[in-house]
């Protein structure tokens, strides 16, 4: 064969060939377009106001669903109102016996969760310049998410960090901020910083919300969320004047103790979580409370101490007296229960009246202001036990300590199994009694603070908390 | 159907035969027919191939003088020079040597054969001999030992239950760690994960494929191999190639087995009153006083008195004696422009687990037909159904109870008739596993056809096309039936429940190639390849659930669709462009170079190509003149290549970032939106760069030979499906992140050391030492990626799959206190994660295996030994069995416990307070101390075969008969004290990393391998 023809068959060869490749060879042959059930390209997904609305709303949802029992449980399980989990389940167990390693599924599914929030308020901040709004809109917006972000650090940093006062200026560990929508490496910072941030969000957010906006944040939860802030960070000077501004601003206490169902205490809610009749609502909220004390149906998978049930039952003129109730009373398998979550359709409240009064009563009686501390005492005492009560009369001759303790008695008969109790015993120790006990543990004791997750040792240089030192 | 195979079948038959001019017989030393030996007619286009009685004929030559080359696989080229006479029908018998040499043997490589000599890669090949001599319920099972450099670990007892296939090691992570299957040209879709890890098994898409179908397997293990399949071809590529008819008169073979299950290990637990006493000096040791309280154990469902009442042998009500058979037919018939094979296999398969079996029905046809002088079709289609016969098993119960939560106390049925319910704390092992055996039906169907058709065209002599489709369609139906009886009994429901899981996955490819021979001169020429390719992939499915049903779900198409729910279809696609170059210079020089240019959608924008090239070259030494006269020097082979390939095995929407807008999920009503997956535009495939060099050896006219091999292999990009520090906000990510590096030799022997006329012993051995080191996880630490249960880690400096876990020192003689130690080593009580440190791996140091195969007359004797030399188990279940009293049954060795001050003891004192071994609970109890030599050598297969007499066979019509009996797993030496050393696991949570990281090594409830014994006879008519 000579070359000439051989030249000609393989080009002949060779253009078949490509003309066969060409049929399907391309780039864009490549693509395939991911099944719609996968969900939306993020290029397409926020498009307008509507869009960041829902963005906004997934946020709520997420802090819902953390907010229904999931951190309150689990603050609880570290205090003293609360029995070793009935069901020996190991997760919880070790929490209770302030144990919690990196592999808690409980504690660990805990720690996603706000981080799922901060993440969603991140990525709204990529998109404000972007999308149009209508007058006003994207001020709230901005204003709630940044109250989220705020809620979600600040019940992070309780839980994952020893609480303010641990060390003088807060330098030590405290939790990861996230700022921005963005896979990248982010150390913890100090409780300091944690701090700081929590509080310039809720500054922000106090500048930017509306007086009123519906069951959403408004400017008045982000005032009482920062007065809880610096509470718990023992800067009483701070909060006093927005305890004086929330409380101030028209809510008024219900006669109703059904605190988890918000239409009876609709009055006195600052700030809280809804549920609606949808069936992912109903079934969803509020399971971290039913899944661990409800017993009107089952077994609860976690009773109350005797110390709690005693307190509550102590008095027979205290109207919260019905939510201790006994499960096979006088046998060996005897369990004591609180029936405060013996509920369907669940509603969390977070921010609250009677909250408001009982810090500020708090701050008046450290700081000798009995009469003041009183009055606010006064109006949960008297719908605890009426304004005829003993105890209602003798409040007016406390002072000093029997005051402040008295105040804190009622916070814990008030707000009993919501998660209040460890915050509060942690910031006594930090700042009014630092040989302070919990459950005859060191009030800062390693175990006192939850454990990360492995996972979160993925990155280099991060820090776990030290474990265990509490039995 | 059938009517259309038939028509299609009598057109071929209707295609007529030629007349010949020159006529002969083909046989070996022995006068045996060589059927499929060629016959070539040199310097002109005529030829043959010899039919079933060693045959052929060829027509059309002119008178003249000729040189004929006879050739045959095995046997040495026989020439004659013949002059054919006008008119003149020559016949010409010829007798072939056989060739220790080997070098012609055929080998096939990535889109086309070579000969061994050609070869300048890293290619081991097993034939349809060494496939087919152990029975095996899919054909990768019978690859174990007989490759150097493939490790087959074995999958459980349990039917179906997948072998894991690692080539030199493992180089990925959270990328698939299995090599490419390529059957007939075919990339075969092979998930393991269609449904998770339900029951405690895997899928094995591999069992589809019919053993005795397969003609060989080539394993490519060098990048010079499998550059050419680029971005798939990191982890080897194991070409399958089915049988083909060669021309001859119709040949049936009958081969049947009949055969036994029994497992090959048997639980050891202590008895019913052992583990009361165990139970009571916990309970004491406690501080406690009076009779246990069951409670406090987890035991809810009866009292410390009325135990003493029941003594159930879980195992033995669990456990039966398997049978076993199966029955291949096969058909071959050749005619001068057709051939034809087909296959018909029907194989039962029960296991040891009362329930479990695996039946399957399969049939192949494959035909060739030469339409005309240039133009060939090739065309294959089989079709297999396979009926899995499921069971609760590992972890979700069944046998996994007998060594768990199933204890000898409890009775199987209350005395009223109904079923006793265990009712443990732990809502995994509440389940009576009679009652699931007895009530729960679970079938898995699977339905399978791979199909293709090849048209080769001959451009000129040298100029060659080949176009070709090829079609593999993958069906699953997963039936469940759960009676109202048993949904009541666990409390989930109160009414009967079945379920049906459908998955169908529609993989197809075509491609296009050109070949081309180039010769420079007599000394001198090229091999050149080009093509191009493109696949396809898509799964799609539903799940139905239906109440009060009375049975399984018969037609799934009938079902509403608002009942059903569809899974999100899983789809990819693959491009490239690939070619070779061989260059051969005096048959005893090669050069080799090959690419691949792939493109796939499972890149992410920033990367959709990548080029993939290899360079190698051979040497055929021993016939350089230097070496003339080393007589005793019969081979010498020098091969060296270096190349890159790649790994995209991964989750083909892992590159996408979404965002979900799901109406079901509201806040106050409100609808919500919300993102789901973080992108990744430059996601993209693992690159491997390999250095290979080998030698093949042969002496004394190669009774003895091998080949040595040295490899090293580097491995950058590495996917992590990185677990996420959480506060990012997803919880994985996936990435190329990290590297790896493989290197090692393999050795492999084969010798003929005795070769009389009534006796012969052969011996094939081999052995591969890998070394496996992750060498960077880039940004991450350790628990970028872990194993299913936590207990192995991604180290730096350390392989793949290192178990990361807390150090043991002792049991304190004072307190009876399990001791641990810090990271710096000193002494703890407390168990800390933050301790956790590196003390073995999954990996073994060194895997092969030896054959030792005798005949005497027509006696023969075969025995397969395979190893393991190092590498680590982790007994999972060991935690429970002698850590923190519970729920759970307890071994032997719990004998050599603390009990009093001064005890030195292997385990600390009983208790049931996990804070006893400063546990923050009873599954954190991960520590060496449940970490063994996984070393091992099993005896695989014994085979004692008879071949009857020529005259016996004849007279029963019989071309050959042969009767064997084949004994599998008859024993394994090892120091694991547990159930088998060898353990596939089957994967949980993400399978694929389970895989990698965890699943070879580590163990948790799984059943032993089988024994099995079998009768076999293969009768040729």
């Amino acid at each position: 064969m000579n070359m000439k023809k051989l030249i000609h068959k393989i080009l002949l060869g060779t253009i078949t060939l490509l003309i066969v490749a060409s049929f399907s060879a391309c780039e864009k042959g490549l693509d395939v377009e991911p099944d719609p059930s996968f969900g939306l390209d993020p290029a397409e997904a926020i498009q307008s106001a509507e869009d960041m609305q829902k963005l906004l709303n997934s946020c709520y949802d997420a802090c819902a669903n953390m907010m229904g029992g999931q951190f309150q449980v689990i603050s609880d399980l570290l205090a003293d109102d609360v029995t070793r989990p009935l069901n020996n389940d190991g997760n919880t167990t070790a929490i209770f016996n302030r144990s919690v390693a990196q592999f808690n599924g409980t504690s660990n599914n805990a720690y996603s969760q706000p981080y799922f929030t901060v993440y969603r308020v991140n990525v709204m901040d990529l998109y404000y310049d972007q999308v149009t709004f209508a007058a006003g809109e994207k001020e709230r917006l901005q204003g709630e998410a940044a109250f989220l972000r705020a809620l979600c650090h600040f019940e992070t940093v309780k839980l994952w960090a020893q609480p303010a006062g641990f060390t003088p200026d807060n330098s030590h560990l405290g939790i990861i901020e996230r700022v921005r929508a963005k896979n990248e490496v982010v150390l913890r910072t100090s409780v300091a910083s944690n701090y700081a941030l929590i509080i310039s969000d809720l500054q922000k957010a106090i500048g930017l919300l509306p007086e009123s906006n519906g069951v959403y944040a408004n400017r008045n939860a982000a005032k009482a969320l920062l007065a809880k802030v610096y509470f718990t960070k023992g800067d009483y000077a701070a909060a006093l004047p927005l305890l004086n501004e929330v409380i101030g601003s028209g809510y008024t206490l219900s006669d109703s103790l059904n605190r988890f169902n918000r239409a009876d205490v609709e009055s006195e809610i600052i700030f809280g979580f809804v549920t609606t009749n949808s069936a992912y609502d109903i079934n969803a909220r509020g399971a971290g409370f039913k899944g661990a004390y409800r017993n009107d149906q089952n077994l609860p998978t976690i009773g109350i101490s005797t110390e709690l049930y005693n307190l509550l039952s102590a008095d027979t003129t205290d109207r919260r007296r019905k939510f201790a109730a006994l499960i096979n009373p006088g046998q060996p398998n005897e369990i004591k229960v609180s029936t405060k979550f013996n509920l369907n359709n669940f509603a969390t409240p977070y921010l609250t009246l009677t909250d408001m009064l009982l810090m500020r009563a708090e701050i008046h009686a450290l700081q000798s202001n009995s009469a003041l501390s009183i009055v606010d005492l006064g109006l949960i005492v008297k719908r605890a036990y009426g304004a005829t009560s003993s105890k209602y009369v003798s409040l007016s001759g406390l002072s000093g300590s029997d005051l402040v303790n008295e105040v804190r008695l009622q916070r814990r008969l008030e707000m009993h199994l919501e998660g209040d109790r460890i915050t509060q015993l942690k910031r006594i120790g930090a700042f009014h009694s630092t040989s302070s006990t919990i459950r005859n543990a060191p009030w800062n004791c390693p175990g006192m603070v939850l454990q990360f997750p492995s996972s979160a040792g993925t990155v280099q240089g991060f820090i776990f908390n030290p474990e265990g030192g509490c039995n | 159907m059938r009517t259309i195979l038939l028509s299609i079948f009598g057109f071929f038959l209707a295609l007529g035969v030629q007349a010949q001019s020159i006529k002969g017989k083909l046989t070996d030393s022995k006068s045996e027919p060589l059927i499929g030996a060629t016959v070539i007619v040199e310097g002109t286009k005529s030829g043959a191939q010899t039919d079933i009685e060693g045959q052929f004929v060829i027509n059309g030559l002119n008178p003249g003088k000729y040189r004929l080359r006879f050739q045959y696989v095995g046997m040495k080229n026989e020439f004659k020079n013949i002059e054919l006479a006008a008119g003149q029908n020559l016949i010409l018998n010829v007798v072939l040597k056989a060739d220790e040499n080997q070098l012609d043997e055929a080998i096939v490589v990535g889109y086309g054969t070579q000969t061994k000599r050609e070869i300048t890669s890293s290619i081991s090949k097993i034939g349809q001999k060494e496939l087919n001599d152990l029975p095996v319920q899919s054909f990768e099972q019978a690859m174990q030992g007989k490759l150097a450099g493939v490790s087959v670990t074995q999958g459980s007892g349990l039917a179906g239950s997948p072998s894991i296939i690692r080539i030199r090691g493992i180089s990925s992570i959270s990328a698939g760690g299995d090599p490419l299957y390529v059957i007939d040209g075919i990339p075969m879709t092979q998930d393991y994960s269609s449904f998770g890890n339900a029951g405690g098994a895997n899928f094995n898409p591999l069992a589809t494929i019919n053993p005795n179908d397969i003609e060989s397997i080539e394993v490519l293990k060098d990048a010079a191999a499998t550059a050419i399949y680029g971005s798939r071809g990191a982890n080897g590529v194991i070409l399958i190639t089915t049988k083909r008819a060669g021309k001859g008169k119709t040949r049936v073979t009958y081969n049947a087995q009949m055969g036994f299950s029994t497992p090959s290990a048997k639980p050891r637990l202590v008895s019913r009153d052992e583990l009361l006493n165990l139970m009571e000096e916990a309970w004491i040791n406690d501080g406690n006083t009076g009779k246990p309280d069951f409670s406090k154990f987890g035991i809810n469902n009866m009292t410390w008195d009325e135990a003493r009442n029941n003594n159930t042998d879980w195992y033995n009500e669990l456990t039966q004696v398997g049978v076993k058979h199966q029955h291949d037919i096969t058909l071959s018939k050749g005619w001068e422009n057709l051939s034809l094979y087909s296959s018909l296999s029907y194989n039962k398969n029960e296991t040891f687990i009362k329930g479990n079996s695996y039946d399957k029905i399969s049939g192949r046809i494959n035909l060739d037909y030469q339409i005309s002088k240039k133009l060939k079709m090739q065309l294959g289609t089989s079709f297999t159904n396979g009926d899995n016969r499921r069971v609760y098993s590992g972890w979700s119960g069944g046998y996994g109870l007998v060594m768990s939560s199933a204890l000898p106390f409890y009775p199987i049925r209350n005395p009223d008739g109904s079923y006793f319910l265990f009712n443990n704390s732990d809502a995994g092992f509440r389940t009576n596993p009679i009652m699931m055996l007895e009530q729960f039906k679970w079938v898995t169907n699977e339905q399978r056809t791979i199909g293709n058709m090849a048209f080769d065209y001959e451009i000129t002599e040298n100029l060659k096309a080949r176009v070709q489709g090829n079609y593999d369609y993958q069906h699953i139906s997963d039936d469940q039936f759960a009676p109202q009886e048993l949904t009541r009994a666990n409390g989930s429901d109160t009414t009967s429940i079945s379920t049906k899981n459908f998955r169908y996955t529609n993989n197809y490819n075509y491609l296009a190639q050109l070949s081309y021979r180039y010769k420079i001169n007599k000394l001198n020429k090229f091999d050149i390849v080009g093509g191009f390719e493109r696949q396809q992939s898509i799964t799609q499915g539903y799940n139905i659930v239906e109440r009060s049903a009375s049975g399984f779900i018969t037609d799934g198409r009938k079902t509403d669709n608002n009942q059903k729910f569809y899974i999100v279809p899983s789809e990819w696609k693959f491009e490239r462009f690939f070619g070779r170059i061989n260059y051969n210079s005096k048959d005893k020089y090669f050069l080799n170079f090959a690419f691949s240019y792939d493109g796939s959608s499972r890149f992410g924008d920033n990367h959709r190509y990548g080029f993939f090239p290899s360079l190698s070259g051979a040497w055929i030494v021993n016939e350089e003149r230097f070496l003339e006269d080393f007589k005793k020097l019969s081979l010498l082979k020098f091969r060296a290549s270096y190349g890159r390939s790649g790994n995209s095995d991964f989750d083909p929407n892992a590159r996408y970032g979404f965002f979900q807008a799901n109406s079901a999920i509201s806040y106050n009503g409100n609808p919500t939106l919300y993102p789901t997956q973080l992108e990744n535009p430059n996601l993209r495939w693992e690159t491997s760069w390999t250095f290979n060099t080998g030698l093949d050896f042969g002496f004394f006219n190669n009774k003895i030979s091998g080949t040595v091999e040295f490899y090293d292999k580097r491995t950058t990009d590495v996917i992590m499906n990185l677990n996420l520090d959480p506060s990012v906000g997803f919880g994985n990510y996936y990435d190329n992140v990290g590297a790896i590096r493989n290197y090692g030799a393999e050795f492999s022997l084969r010798a003929n050391l005795i070769r009389k006329s009534n006796f012969t012993w052969s011996v094939m051995a081999n052995i591969a030492r890998n070394f496996n080191e992750i060498t960077s996880t880039g940004a991450y630490t350790e628990e970028a990626v872990s194993g299913g249960t936590n207990d192995t880690r991604v180290v730096v400096g350390m392989p793949v799959g290192t178990y990361y876990l807390v150090r043991f020192s002792h049991v304190d003689p004072a307190t009876g206190r399990p001791v641990y130690l810090d990271k710096e080593g000193n002494q703890t009580f407390q168990w800390s994660a933050n301790n956790r440190v590196p003390v073995g791996s999954i990996l073994p140091k060194a895997v092969g295996g030896f054959t030792n195969n005798f005949k005497y007359k027509n006696w023969d004797l075969s025995l397969l030994f395979v190893y393991q030399i190092g590498g680590n188990i982790y007994d999972a279940s060991a935690k429970r069995q002698l850590g923190v009293m519970s729920f759970w049954n307890s071994r032997p060795e719990v004998a050599d416990r603390w009990r009093e001050p001064g005890d030195v003891a292997a385990f600390p004192r009983l208790t049931l307070d996990a804070s006893t071994y400063g546990l923050p609970d009873y599954w954190q109890y991960n520590t060496p101390m449940w970490l063994y030599d996984a070393s091992f050598l099993r005896l695989r297969n014994l085979t004692v075969g008879y071949n009857l007499p020529e005259k016996w066979s004849k007279k029963a019509k019989m071309t050959s008969t042969r009767l064997a009996f084949i004994c599998t797993n008859l024993f394994v030496l090892t120091n694991y004290p547990g159930l088998d050393p060898e353990i596939a696991r089957d994967g949980e949570g993400n399978i694929n990393t389970s895989r990698n990281m965890q699943s070879q090594g580590t163990y948790y409830l799984n059943a032993p391998q089988e024994r099995t014994y079998n009768f076999q006879i293969i009768a040729t008519f």
